[in-house]
């Protein structure tokens, strides 16, 4: 068979092509990376195992041995700019750009490849070592990704409300040291059943739908959050439609109250399963850096 | 003198498994979560329709052949005789059901919510076409005097991922059962606790496995089913009453068995289930390596 080449008289490049530098690539060998991964010791680890209202959660405190490195290697992968993003998607793409996350500030998708020593690290304390999951090893992909909320960054849509995430179970591993941010989380109380509610499945449930705390519910949340009424979808209701805004300091009100509130202290990790309603706390007008932190949550 | 011709037509019985598999798992509600097993009751929506629907379908006759083979030698030579009547559902007819177990898997966090992309829409549609396939549902019918083979009574591991049993009438004294497996002083609750010792103790696990081997595996002799009681090598530590229409659930590497009481009918819908393949891309967890454990 005769040999083929295809034709690559092309006009000469008008400028000089630069060159790539293999070592301008962020590169990291096995060993580094089992390193950045590895756990302290669990007698090292302060562990506080709870149950609020039906949450259950974990508060590991000094769960990394080397944080720094582990934040060094993770600031090395881009994020989307959501919050220009948005704006230019509303021109370009009815709204939709390419993160679909609905997440507060900077997220950086974490490639999983890199992770699989974390992942096993995580397991064998959450599953092993503290039984706190039932989930089968082989049952668990984890997928990686990190938050970055810094001062002065915006709202979308009201997203510092209380939502629950689209997986089962989070890890978030703080890199930076904010008591005072936290993740929060919230219950409803029908003031006329008096029945308390802690996300969309109670509010859904038939009982909550024969009573009436679901149409108190969504004429509530309409009224006070502008969330946008949707009688032709099973929750009944849609997020509001108001963009862009200065990030609110949220930590409940009179409607939604706070129950728990687990503090981004550095090297401590919080987790929690992502079905009860929760949201970010974070003073983006008065804190003077950014909360920067490793979610690793079970898909 | 003319012919009685009968159509085929006239004897396929026809069912609404739709309506008589269909479960009544809409919220958490109704779940009672222990760790390693679940109840939940009032699990059907129609179960005296699913009753009618599982006894118009026929079993093997195996139990017949048992029957004759225990009162003429005391052995069943063909394998494994669970004691009973066994029916062989066919799980794409009892789709419903089925996904009311799943669903209740995710429910008390068996299984991660991931799958929730199988719970709606299109997702759903295409998954319920493939969730039968990952099942097997059998029908069992104890009764008094049933033969089985010696040792068949052995609390034991499954071979599916997940199991459960579904009570189909109120059996008082018969009950699902949890165990420890006992050695040397010390419990073993599941198939892990043991790989785990083997980490350690290897010559251990030998001698747990040749004496399971021996006395856990069902044997060619055959007896009149009796409950299984607390040896020296088996502890009881949870059970479960057999309530009709009430669903237990748990995993497959547990020691487990039904315990029946031996009086009247215990009827019951066993179902197994193994963990649905997900898509290709969310794997990505291939590497392990027990050596960066803390």
């Amino acid at each position: 068979m005769t040999k083929f080449i295809p034709d690559i008289s092309f006009p000469p490049p008008k400028f000089k092509i630069p060159p790539v530098h293999q070592d301008d690539i962020p590169q990291f060998t096995f060993a580094e990376l089992l390193e950045i991964s590895r756990f302290n010791d669990i007698d090292k680890m302060d562990i506080q195992v709870g149950d609020k209202g039906g949450t259950r959660f974990l508060y590991v405190h000094n769960i990394l041995e080397n944080p720094l490195d582990m934040r060094k290697m993770l600031m090395q992968f881009p994020a989307e700019n959501r919050a220009k993003s948005a704006k230019e998607a509303l021109k370009l793409n009815k709204g939709t750009s390419f993160s679909t996350s609905k997440a507060p500030g900077l997220q950086q998708p974490i490639e999983r490849q890199l992770m699989p020593a974390f992942g096993n690290e995580l397991f064998f304390l959450i599953g092993h070592r503290l039984n706190f999951i039932k989930y089968r090893r082989e049952s668990i992909n984890w997928k990686y990704f990190s938050n970055c909320f810094y001062p002065g960054m915006t709202a979308w849509n009201r997203n510092y409300l209380p939502h629950m995430d689209p997986f089962s179970y989070a890890a978030n591993i703080f890199l930076t040291d904010h008591p005072k941010a936290c993740t929060t989380f919230f219950k409803y109380t029908d003031p006329v059943t008096g029945i308390e509610s802690f996300n969309l499945y109670d509010i859904c449930s038939q009982k909550s739908v024969e009573n009436g705390t679901k149409e108190r519910y969504i004429k509530q949340i309409t009224d006070r959050y502008g969330y946008l009424p949707a009688p032709e979808i099973p929750n009944g209701f849609k997020s509001p439609n108001v963009q862009a805004e200065p990030w609110e300091f949220w930590k409940g009100d009179d409607f939604y109250e706070d129950y728990l509130e687990l503090p981004s202290c550095f090297n401590t990790m919080s987790f929690y399963a992502g079905k009860r309603w929760h949201s970010a706390c974070y003073d983006a007008q008065n804190e003077e850096s950014a909360r920067y932190s490793l979610v690793a949550v079970i898909e | 003198m003319g012919f009685e011709i009968k159509k085929f037509r006239d004897q396929i019985k026809e069912v609404d498994w739709e309506k008589s598999s269909a479960p009544n798992t809409e919220t958490e509600e109704g779940i009672d979560d222990y760790g390693d097993y679940v109840v939940i009751d009032n699990f059907l929506r129609n179960p005296d329709d699913f009753i009618d629907a599982a006894l118009s379908c026929p079993a093997d006759w195996l139990d017949q052949v048992a029957t004759v083979t225990h009162r003429e030698e005391g052995k069943f030579p063909y394998g494994n005789k669970e004691a009973g009547i066994s029916q062989l559902l066919v799980p794409h007819y009892m789709t419903p059901l089925l996904f009311g177990v799943y669903k209740s898997l995710i429910d008390c966090e068996f299984l991660p919510a991931d799958c929730n992309m199988n719970l709606d829409g299109a997702g759903m549609q295409k998954f319920l076409l493939r969730l039968p396939q990952y099942c097997s549902t059998v029908g069992t019918l104890m009764y008094p005097e049933c033969i089985c083979s010696v040792n068949s009574n052995v609390p034991s591991f499954t071979q599916w991922n997940y199991n459960a049993t579904l009570f189909l009438n109120d059996s008082p004294d018969s009950e699902w059962t949890l165990w420890d497996f006992v050695w040397d002083g010390k419990s073993y609750s599941n198939a892990e606790d043991i790989f785990e010792e083997g980490n350690e103790n290897p010559e251990r696990v030998e001698q747990m496995g040749e004496w399971l081997n021996g006395n856990g595996i069902p044997k060619i002799e055959s007896q009149v089913y009796e409950k299984f009681k607390d040896t020296d090598h088996f502890m009881q530590t949870r059970s479960v009453d057999a309530v009709k229409n009430r669903l237990v659930l748990h995993r497959g590497h547990t020691f487990s068995a039904i315990n029946y009481s031996g009086n009247d009918e215990l009827y019951m819908l066993k179902i197994g289930m193994n963990e649905i393949p997900k898509p290709k891309a969310q794997d990505g967890n291939e590497f392990t390596n027990d050596e960066v454990y803390s």
